[in-house]
């Protein structure tokens, strides 16, 4: 029978949550990146100009055709052999995240902006808007209601995947877990930990966007 | 026939030999209307015949294949045509009214002097508020559009799109989504509208509304003008077996 010892975790702690640090930043920033660009990939899918289209299709699919693991790698290894560009494994970490999200929230962003009923963009045209203040105006507000929910499971599925940033030795929650698991000898006691720490920071955050956010759809 | 500005100016609408299709399917063919100021005309005919077609190539939503189209003397259909600056003087009220639905009753009909016309919040309101007053709606001013009846919405699209101060309106089936019991109300704006002598091109099924309001009744079938004429010739006595034909069914199907 296994004899767990739980001090290794109290007595580390305050560095195994104080990853979380580096774990919001990526997240954070990933999202804010990558929200920004799929917002330009979601126009671009729905480009009258069909080379654009095609170009960006090509990107999504291969960022969903592909590990999220394998293009961590890729920006961190190869990128640097093949153009000489040196940077840091957090840089790498926030590239690879941005343009995942960009691909996941392109798609869900085009998918809003066609939920919204046709007619919507004729008013806002007939009202003598142009087109991009009927699309700021009138068509964006109303997809992004309706993207809201699944927006937030992209958040929460970003601040989990995170944790993958570890194999690049970027020191978030996971990397330290998994350095103390093998300096401590003591891998049960702290992935225990570390599978806790994630899941009472994951838990609220769902729930709350998910409350919030079912009030706002209603609300639309 | 090409020059920008059109020189006879007694028009608000001019439509000259149109056409429009959509891959094999011809909805206007050599379509051509003028409509005087202050006039009031109805488009009548099944659905499929071209009238919302021919309505929205007016405001320039949907483009014409040929022909040409003047609003106040200006061209709708010549390329390079400005027609966001256009469309500020061309009211247009939908079947499905289309009020945004984020947004409160007030802040639908401000929309437009706010964002085209960069007009100040509290003048927009103050003219908002004066608008629907008008058609009775001041203590809906905060609500969201989900929460009026159906002809409480259509009247609010109305005076969204009067809030621009247009020369023309196009009202296109604007009581065909209501209940029955809800299509007077809207009318009775519209009415109102005319009598206030606003330029009116109507796509309706209302033959009671198009005798007592319209100047001029244009029966269409199959993307061609069939006939026109005054509301008591065209509607009691028209030519054409095929729009007595309709009229019979349409008669049919109205209320007692």
């Amino acid at each position: 029978m296994y004899v767990w010892h739980w001090g290794v975790v109290w007595s580390h702690l305050a560095y195994l949550v104080g990853g979380l640090e580096l774990t919001a930043v990526i997240t954070v920033t990933s999202m804010a990146i990558g929200s920004a660009l799929g917002v330009g990939v979601a126009g671009a899918r729905l480009s009258r100009w069909w080379p654009l289209r095609l170009a960006v299709g090509a990107y999504i699919e291969f960022v969903r055709g592909t590990p999220f693991l394998v293009q961590l790698l890729w920006l961190y290894y190869a990128i640097p052999i093949v153009t000489g560009l040196n940077y840091p494994s957090i840089v790498a970490a926030i590239a690879a995240g941005s343009l995942n999200i960009a691909a996941y929230n392109g798609e869900l962003f085009r998918a809003g902006i066609l939920a919204v009923p046709s007619g919507q963009q004729d008013a806002a045209l007939a009202l003598g808007m142009t087109r991009w203040a009927a699309f700021r105006r009138v068509t964006w507000p109303q997809a992004l209601r309706i993207v809201l929910a699944p927006l937030g499971s992209t958040w929460v599925g970003l601040f989990k995947d995170t944790s993958l940033v570890s194999i690049i030795a970027v020191s978030e929650l996971m990397y330290r877990a998994q350095t103390l698991a093998i300096n401590t000898f003591r891998p049960a006691e702290l992935y225990t930990a570390a599978a806790v720490i994630y899941f009472l920071v994951t838990y609220p955050q769902a729930r709350f966007l998910d409350r919030t956010f079912k009030r706002l759809s209603v609300h639309a | 026939m090409s020059e920008r500005h059109s020189p006879d100016s007694a028009y608000a609408v001019r439509v000259t030999g149109v056409s429009k299709r959509y891959g094999e399917t011809v909805v206007l063919r050599d379509v051509s209307l003028e409509v005087r100021r202050g006039e009031v005309v109805v488009l009548l005919g099944r659905s499929g015949s071209g009238k919302t077609t021919l309505l929205r190539c007016i405001n320039g939503l949907t483009s014409v294949d040929g022909g040409e189209i003047w609003v106040d003397g200006r061209s709708v259909t010549m390329r390079g045509e400005n027609l966001p600056e256009l469309r500020r003087h061309v009211g247009m009220v939908f079947q499905s009214f289309n009020l945004f639905p984020h947004r409160s009753v007030v802040s639908n009909v401000m929309e437009g002097p706010r964002t085209v016309l960069h007009r100040p919040r509290a003048e927009s309101r103050a003219k908002a508020m004066e608008l629907l007053a008008r058609v009775g709606l001041a203590d809906k001013a905060d609500a969201k559009p989900a929460t009026l009846s159906g002809g409480q919405q259509q009247r609010v699209a109305i005076v969204r799109a009067l809030a621009m101060q247009p020369s023309v309106m196009l009202f296109d089936e604007a009581t065909s989504a209501l209940d029955p019991e809800l299509v007077g109300e809207v009318l009775s704006t519209m009415q109102e509208l005319a009598e206030d002598g606003m330029t009116m091109i109507v796509v309706t099924h209302e033959l009671a509304f198009a005798e007592e309001v319209g100047d001029r009744v244009i029966f269409m079938d199959e993307g061609v003008i069939v006939e026109e004429g005054v509301p008591s010739q065209l509607l009691h006595n028209a030519r054409e077996a095929v729009t007595r034909k309709f009229l019979s069914q349409l008669e049919w199907h109205k209320e007692p």
